[in-house]
């Protein structure tokens, strides 16, 4: 069976760490000029400047500290839930709520923060990140049960959680809504709960949590039991199965973490970026982006962080872009929808390419 | 109170409105996934056609020509869809995955390039399909409702139920569409050419996704709003799912995910205290639909084996969605 997995880099095993990381980081970036080319050729059709846009987009965010730590700061959340989808999709199981996971964990964590405010600062702030892991890891949880034991399929279970996940938490902000403050969004949480901004920055110190969370999935995958089980299960359930692995349990287990990360993205957009939850939450799409994210990585924990970057440059360069140009913001969600289909035509090819050079007599359906 | 939430309105909504798009797009989906095709692109396929719909029919102030070009978009994305997972045995999930996200992309890209409006396209001269009633049986006791005044697409949704359940159980089509589901390598030994059967099928499905897609602009609601399939595509999978891939059960389960959302609306529309969460009625009917759904398939194979499985199969492990996977 054709599996996910094909996603991952194949790693010889004499392959060392530096190369095959670099690797993993230079390969998304040839499907990105491709689709920011033919995103050229649309602000062409809009009549517009593409040089100049693309100067903006691509150029204008390295040139100060400014706009460069702005870039650092969106891809914190990305990171975050690439890696929720990575851990899923690497078994297989193709976890498609992050976005439910994350809204709920934020606003959990809100509520952390306004109840137990207090707290001193040491134990509140571990406490209400956990806070959030859980409302994101119940959630994916029960998604992730039906898929283990009842083999219901989770692409339209977790999407539909999410869904709801959504209501909820616009239930409770919304004016009359059992936790709303002012104008749609909870009340601000106590500064003990709040990253530190790095300088006068919106960048904050909550950018430690992606970076131990990126060490932390990489050594899951890479040097534990269970990371091991998650590969064998993502390329082969019924080799996994007779090998011996508790299959039902792994993909429940990845549904878990992948619930965990997304609900602690969450909680760092609340304590870092926005200090309460609102429901303007669900506009910047954190986890529909992981999706996209966690694919142009292949499913590699280092790989994530450069698309989540290359993600999160597109983001800021989107802004300059807009304040600087008259071209249609709008494009960029067309790019970014063509750097998936990409990648997965990328992968299609290498792995035609690869069957021509084995030139074992195919077995063909057709 | 709950008189106001199911009274008969709701029936007639249930019947005729809220399943019309679920009836469309699970047909669509049950002719791709009984030829073996895991075809989640539904979700954008209804939202591509709403929107040319919607748009072409605005701009030539022509309904028909509107109807032709949903269907005609839902087609062309099918084929991409079709040519990269199939064609090139790119994974179909992660194919479809990038489908729906191009379809919310492009739609509001394009909205906001032709109409400088990102959210909304609602001209006031937007022709849309006409509301009919079937005489006599519009004065039905109970269910008189659902047969006056609805969107003639309902009542052409309905007309779908019996030409699917011809189509795939009485025309060749049918059974090459079915054998090349259940088994595609015997398929292909006596003779059945499995790509092309999958090719027709998806574009049964885009057609069937495109009337829906229409219905969801230029029926009753009349114009496009951002991201307006809201996951609806993604219940009338559901939908196909419960009514275990068959036409008729496809079709009751989307009259019973219609339900859900006649009550939710009914719920909304009588201010009931939490009527956000009134919203997510439908999506907790579909978590809870596929929850049974997957139940009963377990149950089934579990009396067929005559024993109590000390270990998953294969199949209750995998739904093995990747049917065409080459090697």
């Amino acid at each position: 069976m054709e599996s996910i997995e094909e996603l991952a880099p194949q790693k010889p095993s004499g392959e060392s760490f530096l190369v095959a990381s670099l690797k993993a980081a230079v390969r998304p970036i040839g499907v990105v000029a491709l689709a920011l080319l033919i995103g050229m050729g649309i602000i062409l059709y809009t009549q517009e400047n593409p040089f100049i846009a693309y100067q903006n987009l691509l150029i204008a965010p390295f040139q100060s500290w400014d706009t460069f730590s702005n870039v650092l700061f969106y891809a914190i959340p990305l990171v975050l839930t690439g890696l929720a989808t990575l851990v899923s999709f690497r078994a297989n199981v193709f976890n498609i709520g992050t976005e439910g996971q994350l809204q709920l964990g934020a606003l959990v964590t809100a509520w952390g923060a306004l109840t137990f405010s207090g707290l001193p600062a040491v134990v509140l702030v571990p406490f209400i990140i956990a806070l959030g892991a859980l409302a994101g890891m119940i959630w994916s949880g029960i998604a992730g049960w039906m898929r283990a034991y009842l083999g219901a399929t989770e692409l339209v279970s977790t999407l539909m959680m999410s869904y709801i996940a959504i209501d909820i938490t616009t239930y409770f902000v919304t004016p009359g809504g059992p936790l709303a403050g002012p104008g749609g969004a909870t009340n601000l949480i106590p500064l003990k709960a709040q990253f530190p901004t790095i300088g006068n920055e919106l960048l904050h110190w909550g950018i430690i949590v992606p970076i131990l969370a990126v060490i932390a999935v990489y050594l899951l995958l890479y040097r534990t039991p269970l990371g091991y089980e998650i590969r064998m299960v993502g390329a082969n359930p019924s080799f996994a199965l007779f090998g011996g692995v508790p299959v039902p349990r792994v993909i429940l287990a990845t549904s878990l973490i992948t619930g965990i990360l997304a609900g602690v993205a969450g909680a760092v957009q609340v304590m870092g970026f926005a200090h309460q939850y609102a429901t303007s939450f669900t506009d910047p799409q954190w986890g529909w982006t992981g999706v996209t994210v966690a694919l142009l990585a292949r499913l590699e924990p280092i790989g994530v962080v450069v698309a989540a970057l290359l993600y999160a440059l597109l983001e800021e360069g989107t802004q300059l872009m807009q304040n600087n140009t008259n071209v249609d913001h709008n494009i960029i969600g067309v790019v970014q929808g063509l750097i998936i289909l990409f990648v997965t035509a990328q992968i299609a090819v290498a792995w035609l390419r690869r069957r021509r050079a084995s030139a074992t007599p195919a077995v063909e359906a057709a | 109170m709950w008189h106001e939430i199911f009274n008969s309105q709701l029936i007639a909504e249930a019947f005729g409105a809220a399943a019309t798009i679920f009836i469309f797009g699970g047909l669509g989906y049950l002719f791709t996934d009984r030829a073996g095709v895991f075809n989640i692109t539904i979700e954008g396929l209804l939202l591509f056609s709403a929107f040319f719909a919607a748009v072409v029919a605005g701009v030539t102030n022509n309904l028909l020509l509107g109807i032709a070009a949903g269907i005609a978009s839902s087609i062309v994305v099918s084929i991409i869809f079709f040519a990269i997972s199939i064609g090139l045995k790119a994974d179909i999930i992660v194919v479809g995955i990038a489908i729906n996200l191009l379809a919310s992309s492009t739609t509001v890209f394009l909205l906001n390039h032709w109409f400088g409006n990102e959210g909304l396209y609602q001209p006031a001269n937007l022709p849309t399909i006409p509301n009919a009633s079937i005489p006599l049986l519009d004065r039905l006791p109970v269910l008189g409702p659902t047969f006056s005044d609805q969107s003639l697409f309902s009542y052409l949704a309905w007309l779908m139920v019996p030409a699917c359940v011809v189509l795939l159980y009485h025309t060749p089509l049918g059974l090459r569409i079915r054998s090349v589901g259940e088994n595609p390598e015997a398929a292909a030994t006596v003779g059945i050419n499995v790509v092309r059967t999958q090719f027709t099928a998806i574009i049964i499905c885009a057609i069937l996704s495109g009337l829906g897609g229409c219905y969801l602009s230029i029926g009753p609601l009349s114009g496009f709003n951002r991201d307006m399939s809201a996951g609806q595509g993604w219940i009338a999978l559901a939908a196909e799912t419960l009514g275990a891939g068959t036409p008729i059960g496809t079709f009751v389960s989307a009259v019973f995910f219609g339900a859900a959302q006649g009550m939710a609306s009914n719920m909304q529309a009588v201010g009931i205290g939490a009527s956000g969460i009134a919203h997510s009625i439908p999506y907790a009917a579909t978590v809870i639909g596929l929850a049974v759904a997957s139940r009963r398939e377990y149950i089934r194979r579990r009396m067929r084996r005559g024993r109590t499985p000390t270990a998953p199969t294969e199949a209750e492990v995998a739904p093995a969605p990747q049917v065409l996977s080459g090697g």
